[in-house]
């Protein structure tokens, strides 16, 4: 689990980069967009504020324009709700330009409007009335902002007047709340997590596809569902399974084809050799003979053991090893079984049978012994052949498994048989979904290994 | 029935398409002295046998006009007991399972030692002497106890059809059992190869155990193979060839 959830880990899969850009990706924006419409809120907010410094500029103005001097009068006397003269000499502290702007559009060019928003003082005088004891429940609630609009009217004179607007108090930002972000970040972690499973999910089958391929002769095609370009990737893969094993059975035809023809004239020739008359020339004759044969006996074991359709069974382990062992034993070899698994596999006998005795013929020919030894964990296998050989040089050890290679000349026993034993040892395995390996033993000799899944 | 000549030589008929491999047995087996036919094909193998008493074929799998086989089958419908000596290429899908299924009583694969087809000619001529009834078709499994044996492929089968599988020595001991079930067997019976020896070592008596080791795996099968105290042993159960 901790392996899982390091940076590298995460990064080096494809599932883990996509849940990573996604939910970052995510995360930033919608807190992006969260900010972009606070910032519109904030806007709106201004331009209301605007508009109703505007709408009542507008309103007195337009009185001042219909009755100015009865109008001069009231905003003298405070008469207006919301307007009155302003006070002489005030200064426009803090100007604002856009709202002057939007006032020019209303009462025309002509009017070169100024105004700004001062403390609410200028507006009202409340000697007595202290607001905050005077008011119930809303603090400050009662004192009105009070913004300074000076103009020229239509008459030509410059009128300065003082507006008292209900006050407008902008809500707390709740953008950055962390509850708000943590829900983001959860939502959009969750959604990437969706997307990459999603995405690998096919993926994953065609890895498992892959890797079922290699290790089997037989494999199954894959089911090809899902969405357009998997389908695509599903239905290429199945088709170069197809291609591959078809050219292996080709192969394997062809080879099967040439062993199984070479028989009748090697059966011919050695009829005729029981009529050669000079023993000694018969004796190397027939030693000639016996080589081809076991040419041609072992390329016909390793197409059938390609072509094997043997059915899967349950079979008890222990003895398919201690019969084998007895085998060996009886024709003189000293091939030993140092531990059992004990219990049923699932595999195919015969092939297993077969793989297991080639190794341990492999063993007792160039290490001279055999020691078998049967592990079983979690439904997996492992049979392992020790022999106490020269062993194989690192290198070589994967070369081991082409047909027809045997060690280096130097190595003891190197030179005899037809070093297919491995190869076949291998094809079979794989009929039944196994694998066989090779390393060199602590202490010298090699050991080979089947690992499959019963 | 005996259809050797007034000499008593015993007739072998040699059925192979290629003529020198055909020429070739002739004359090696010619070396025992047997009275030696030969036919080309599965329609010369009728004739001749037709004409003559044949106690032997040997018989190639793939002949031109029909295959080995097929003719093996036919000639034991017929309740023809003449043994039958298969002999086949290697890797053919036909495979010594089907072919000693089928009613051939020995298999051979070509190419063979001249000295094994001489061999396996005149333990099949010794086998059958006098008991047509001995070439009867072989069964394929012997039913003993809870188990199965598959006599072609060497393995006991449990109940569950879960294998087990026997080495050589086994095998034969236990082949040797069902060929006479509830007969007392000798050592020396159990282990013919060994005859001279057997009165002294205890090979057979480990052979037993180990063997009674693994039929006693499953129920029902732990007390099959009796000993008999100074004579041998026993397989006590009814054996069923299916």
């Amino acid at each position: 689990m901790n392996r899982r959830l390091r940076p590298s880990v995460l990064f080096r899969s494809m599932a883990g980069r996509i849940f990573v850009l996604l939910a970052v990706g995510i995360a930033a924006s919608s807190i992006i967009s969260l900010f972009f419409a606070n910032q519109a809120r904030r806007n709106d907010f201004h331009r209301i504020r605007h508009e109703r410094v505007v709408a009542s500029a507008v309103d007195v103005a337009g009185r001042l324009a219909r009755e100015p001097e009865k109008t001069a009068q009231m905003l003298e006397q405070r008469l207006i709700l919301g307007a009155a003269a302003a006070p002489v000499g005030i200064a426009i502290g803090d100007p604002e330009p856009g709202l002057a702007k939007e006032l020019e559009r209303h009462l025309g060019a002509a009017s070169h409007p100024e105004a700004g928003q001062v403390p609410t003082g200028f507006c009202f005088r409340y000697k007595k009335l202290d607001p905050r004891q005077a008011a119930a429940g809303f603090a400050d609630a009662p004192l009105p902002d009070c913004w300074i609009v000076r103009f020229t009217d239509t008459a030509g004179k410059r009128q300065a007047i003082a507006l008292g607007l209900p006050r407008l108090t902008m809500p707390a930002d709740s953008t950055f709340r962390p509850v708000d972000l943590l829900l983001i970040m959860l939502v959009s972690a969750l959604l990437s997590v969706l997307v990459a499973r999603e995405i690998a999910k096919p993926l994953r089958r065609l890895e498992k596809a892959a890797e079922a391929f290699s290790l089997s002769l037989d494999p199954r095609p894959l089911p090809e569902e899902g969405p357009d370009e998997v389908r695509a990737a599903l239905s290429t893969f199945n088709l170069m399974q197809n291609r591959v094993r078809a050219g292996f059975r080709e192969r394997t035809q062809l080879l099967a084809a040439i062993s199984h023809d070479l028989q009748t004239p090697l059966t011919r020739m050695r009829l005729r050799l029981e009529q050669v008359d000079n023993p000694e020339l018969r004796d190397k004759l027939l030693q000639d003979h016996r080589a081809m044969q076991t040419l041609v006996r072992e390329g016909l074991d390793l197409a059938s053991s390609t072509e094997a359709q043997e059915d899967w069974a349950m079979i008890d382990i222990d003895s398919v090893l201690h019969s084998i062992v007895e085998d060996a034993v009886e024709l003189g070899h000293d091939v030993r079984l140092l531990s059992e698994c004990g219990g049923m596999v699932r595999g195919k006998p015969n092939a297993l049978t077969r793989c297991i005795g080639n190794l341990v013929d492999n063993a007792v020919k160039y290490g001279g012994d055999a020691e078998i030894r049967c592990t079983r964990t979690d439904g997996h296998v492992w049979i392992s052949v020790r022999d106490h050989g020269p062993g194989i040089d690192e290198a070589e050890l994967d070369e081991m498994f082409e047909p027809f290679t045997r060690g280096t000349a130097g190595q003891p026993g190197g030179r005899s048989g037809t070093g297919i034993g491995l190869t076949i040892a291998r094809t079979l395995a794989m009929t039944f979904d196994g694998s066989v390996r090779l390393a060199n033993a602590e202490g010298g000799g090699l050991i080979a290994t089947i690992h499959f899944e019963g | 029935m005996t259809g050797g000549d007034r000499t008593g030589r015993k007739t072998v008929l040699v059925v192979e398409d290629d003529e020198d491999i055909r020429d070739l047995i002739v004359e090696q087996l010619a070396r025992d002295n047997y009275r030696l036919l030969a036919a080309p094909d599965i329609a010369g193998l009728r004739r001749i046998c037709a004409a003559e008493a044949v106690d032997l074929i040997v018989l190639d799998l793939n002949l031109p006009d029909g295959d080995g086989l097929a003719l093996c089958r036919e000639l034991r419908a017929r309740d023809i007991a003449t043994p039958v000596i298969m002999v086949t290429a290697r890797g053919t899908a036909i495979d010594r399972v089907l072919g000693l299924e089928l009613g051939a009583d020995d298999y051979l694969t070509k190419p063979f030692e001249p000295r094994e087809l001489m061999a396996r000619v005149r333990n099949l001529l010794r086998r059958t002497e006098g008991n047509a009834a001995a070439a009867k078709v072989q069964r394929r499994l012997v039913r003993f106890g809870p188990w199965r044996l598959d006599l072609f492929q060497r393995r006991l089968i449990a109940p569950d059809e879960g294998l087990v599988m026997l080495s050589s020595a086994e095998f034969r001991l236990l082949s040797r059992f069902i060929e006479e079930p509830n007969r007392v067997l000798s050592r020396e019976e159990l282990l013919p190869e060994r005859k001279a020896t057997v009165a002294y070592d205890r090979s057979i008596d480990l052979q037993v155990s180990r063997l009674r080791q693994k039929l006693g795996q499953i129920e029902g099968g732990a007390d099959l193979i009796l000993t008999v105290r100074s004579e041998g042993y026993v397989l006590a159960c009814p054996v069923i060839h299916e």
